[in-house]
């Protein structure tokens, strides 16, 4: 618990519930934190570079000074840690990713939980916590804390090639079954078409071969954080991962990387391809794409245990070692009001992670076709942070599990695989 | 000293009693170069002696030499030091033999030769990041114009480079020669332009073939230079990153993994700070060594 957040801002917190419920939006002291200056540490990113617009608003409304010092994705994860531990309350607030750092973060405790500031008086009566989506407010809770707020969503999606599709005849494919006919019945070789793509790099590939893994029931720790690698569900999944790629992929599949594989898709030589919904806006430019009229999303496949994407979120956080706790809450919560989140949603056409933005009449004429139905259908059953295992040494398991992922591609023992994958996150975790 | 015939300024022996102005003039440089040079040196092997995370919740603890033992067990590490090698050994066996054999013709005098000299540096000038990026568009095996250009010419079946554990390595090789083959040009350039007439006048006095002109006049002549070249692009050989990084990560797996590239990935992205370290200090002991026997090479030829 942060130094700011005392025992008695909490009780005063507690008892203050009912008075700010009677009070109306517009009481609310939103200048209460004037003149105090904050200083944010985030990654580039399209919320951050739209919230970097919104500083004056802020400042205006709230007399809060923020400085948000953006840093490239890689040097925000050497340069936040250094500062958070090497000087305690220079930084107040940081935009996290929880299956990134949320494991190492948490178990550093520099995060401050935001609960007990969300049902005190200092947040907004109509800021309505109630409107965030419920399992993506999971993704940044950890150990039963809510330690972030998710500014966005991101799930993946199963792409198809309509036409493609429609000229031989098959049904957009909902299960692996369906998904392994159809990518055999598409690939052809010979024209230099791939029946199906998605990521072969063993350590990108963890996050296109989750949903597989959750088809099958699996998942990457059991509830002790023990790499869950050797089991039936991880083992049926890299064998359906590498058989369908080795069988219908494109031929350098070994190399396939988000960056090398999603072109393959846009430029007709893949009828399918599965990853982030966010890559839709790749083929819906026509600057670069041949499918704007033709691409079309369905939920990633189900198996044995159903249909699971993964679902991430960045997010902003407050610094555990800060002494401006609540000031910073303040701007977190007037950067993520409802007003604001929809405003963020139309700027950076993400998909967000508030309900309301859905049905309001501005996003669902700006949304491109096919977003809102497939973020609200498969969130609800996504794994929050399950883009790979949360443990504190995320690339080091990664590569670990990528090893597994690039033997079965290669068409060696999947289980042996399996077993040594197993072996060493165990050894990662346990140091 | 004495018997090395040197440029005319070396000529002209005037021995007095020992200055050391030279030195006193030299050492503010000299204290620049320990402090630069020898603080990142000493702190890096205090480092490699410690258990050391970025994140918060451990201090760095002291473990003596236990990162350099656990190196010998890590078949990653193993692995990427032989692959290191075979870089290195392909990298000079190509580079060299090219870079002379262009800085040949470019010696000849011929029409554009000017142009031909300014469009040789062109890759060396473009940053490795953006060039190994053009390089897997143009490898793709679906969608890169290398794939069309070898259809023209009736390869169907084309390699698929990156993603092809057995070629890999050779096609890294053949991106990381392109950027670099002519600066040993150009170096060998300079060496040729520097060569004596005489013995080539008189080697053509009496008869000697182009072929007897190159093994016996200018091959060896040309030595020393060569070894200046072979020096560079070993230490950069052995220290390949950017390339391997931008183009393959590594992959496919770890089967293009240079020692250089774990070292950063140990270090910075698995932070495990001590231990990549012991990797660094281990690198930096292979470059020294290496650079230090092609110098000993060097000196009886020169």
């Amino acid at each position: 618990m942060g130094r700011s957040l005392t025992r008695r801002t909490v009780l005063a917190a507690g008892a203050s519930v009912p008075i700010a419920q009677l009070a109306s939006a517009a009481d609310f002291d939103w200048k209460r934190f004037k003149g105090t200056p904050l200083r944010f540490m985030v990654s580039v990113h399209p919320w951050t570079e739209w919230a970097q617009k919104q500083l004056p608003a802020l400042e205006a409304e709230t007399g809060i000074k923020m400085n948000l010092e953006i840093l490239y994705e890689d040097q925000l994860r050497q340069k936040l840690p250094l500062t958070l531990r090497s000087d305690p309350g220079a930084v107040d607030g940081f935009f996290t990713l929880p299956s990134w750092d949320g494991a190492a973060f948490s178990r550093a405790h520099w995060y401050a939980p935001l609960e007990p500031l969300i049902s005190s008086d200092l947040t907004a009566p109509d800021w309505d916590f109630a409107d965030f989506f419920p399992n993506i407010l999971n993704i940044h809770r950890l150990n039963g804390q809510l330690l972030g707020i998710p500014i966005s969503t991101e799930v993946q999606a199963l792409f198809y090639n309509k036409a493609m599709l429609s000229a031989k005849g098959i049904a957009p494919p909902t299960t692996l079954d369906t998904l392994m006919v159809a990518a055999k019945a598409l690939n052809d070789p010979g024209g230099n078409v791939a029946g199906f793509v998605t990521r072969g790099d063993g350590v990108q590939a963890l996050y296109t071969f989750a949903p597989f893994l959750f088809a099958y029931g699996g998942r990457w720790l059991d509830d002790q954080g023990k790499p869950e690698l050797a089991g039936a569900p991880f083992i049926n999944a890299l064998k359906y991962y590498s058989d369908i790629l080795r069988s219908a992929g494109p031929p350098n599949i070994l190399g396939m990387q988000w960056k090398t594989s999603y072109p393959l898709f846009q430029q007709e030589r893949a009828a399918m391809f599965a990853d982030a919904v966010n890559f839709l806006a790749y083929f819906r430019d026509p600057s670069q794409s041949k499918i704007v009229d033709k691409v079309a999303m369905v939920p990633v496949p189900a198996g044995p245990a159903g249909s699971h994407s993964t679902v991430i979120a960045w997010g902003p956080a407050i610094a555990a070692s800060s002494k401006k706790q609540q000031a910073t809450w303040y701007a977190i919560q007037w950067l993520t009001s409802k007003r604001n989140m929809l405003a963020a949603s139309l700027a950076t056409t993400l998909p967000s992670s508030r309900k309301s933005v859905y049905t309001a009449d501005d996003y669902v004429k700006a949304a491109p076709a096919g977003v809102i139905d497939i973020v609200q259908s498969q969130v609800p059953n996504a794994v929050p942070n399950g883009a790979n295992p949360l443990v504190v040494q995320v690339p080091e398991t990664r590569a670990a599990i990528g090893q597994a992922i690039v033997a079965a591609l290669r068409g060696e023992d999947v289980t042996k695989a399996a077993n040594e994958a197993q072996k060493q996150v165990l050894a990662i975790i346990n140091g | 000293m004495a018997d090395v015939v040197a440029s005319p300024i070396e000529a002209l022996p005037q021995r007095r009693r020992r200055d050391w102005s030279g030195e006193l003039l030299s050492l503010p440089a000299l204290l620049a170069i320990l402090s630069v040079m020898g603080f990142p040196l000493l702190y890096l092997g205090w480092m490699s002696l410690h258990r050391w995370s970025m994140v918060g919740f451990e201090a760095p603890r002291f473990v003596g030499l236990s990162n350099f033992a656990q190196l010998a067990h890590d078949e990653r590490f193993v692995a990427a030091l032989g692959r290191t090698f075979w870089f290195t050994a392909l990298g000079l066996a190509s580079n060299l033999p090219l870079g002379l054999g262009i800085a040949l013709l470019m010696h000849e005098r011929f029409p554009g030769r000017g142009i031909c000299r300014a469009i040789l540096i062109l890759p060396m000038v473009a940053t490795p990041a953006a060039m190994g990026l053009v390089w897997v568009i143009m490898l793709d095996p679906t969608l890169g114009i290398v794939r069309y250009l070898l259809g023209v010419i009736g390869i169907s079946q084309p390699p698929l480079w990156l993603a092809d554990p057995d070629i890999v390595v050779p096609t890294l090789v053949a991106v990381d020669a392109w950027m670099w083959t002519p600066m040993v040009a150009l170096i060998c350039i300079a060496g040729l332009a520097a060569l004596p007439t005489e013995p080539f006048e008189a080697a053509l006095v009496d008869g000697a073939s182009a072929l007897q002109r190159f093994r016996y006049l200018t091959l060896p002549m040309m030595l020393s230079t060569l070894t200046v070249a072979a020096m560079l692009r070993l230490m950069d050989l052995l220290k390949l990153i950017d390339i391997v990084y931008v183009m393959t990560g590594g992959g496919p797996g770890h089967l293009s993994e240079t020692l250089n590239l774990y070292n950063y990935l140990a270090a910075l992205s698995y932070d495990k700070i001590g231990y990549g370290s012991a990797i660094a200090l281990v690198l930096f002991a292979i470059v020294m060594a290496c650079t230090l026997v092609l110098i000993r090479l060097r000196r009886p030829a020169s």
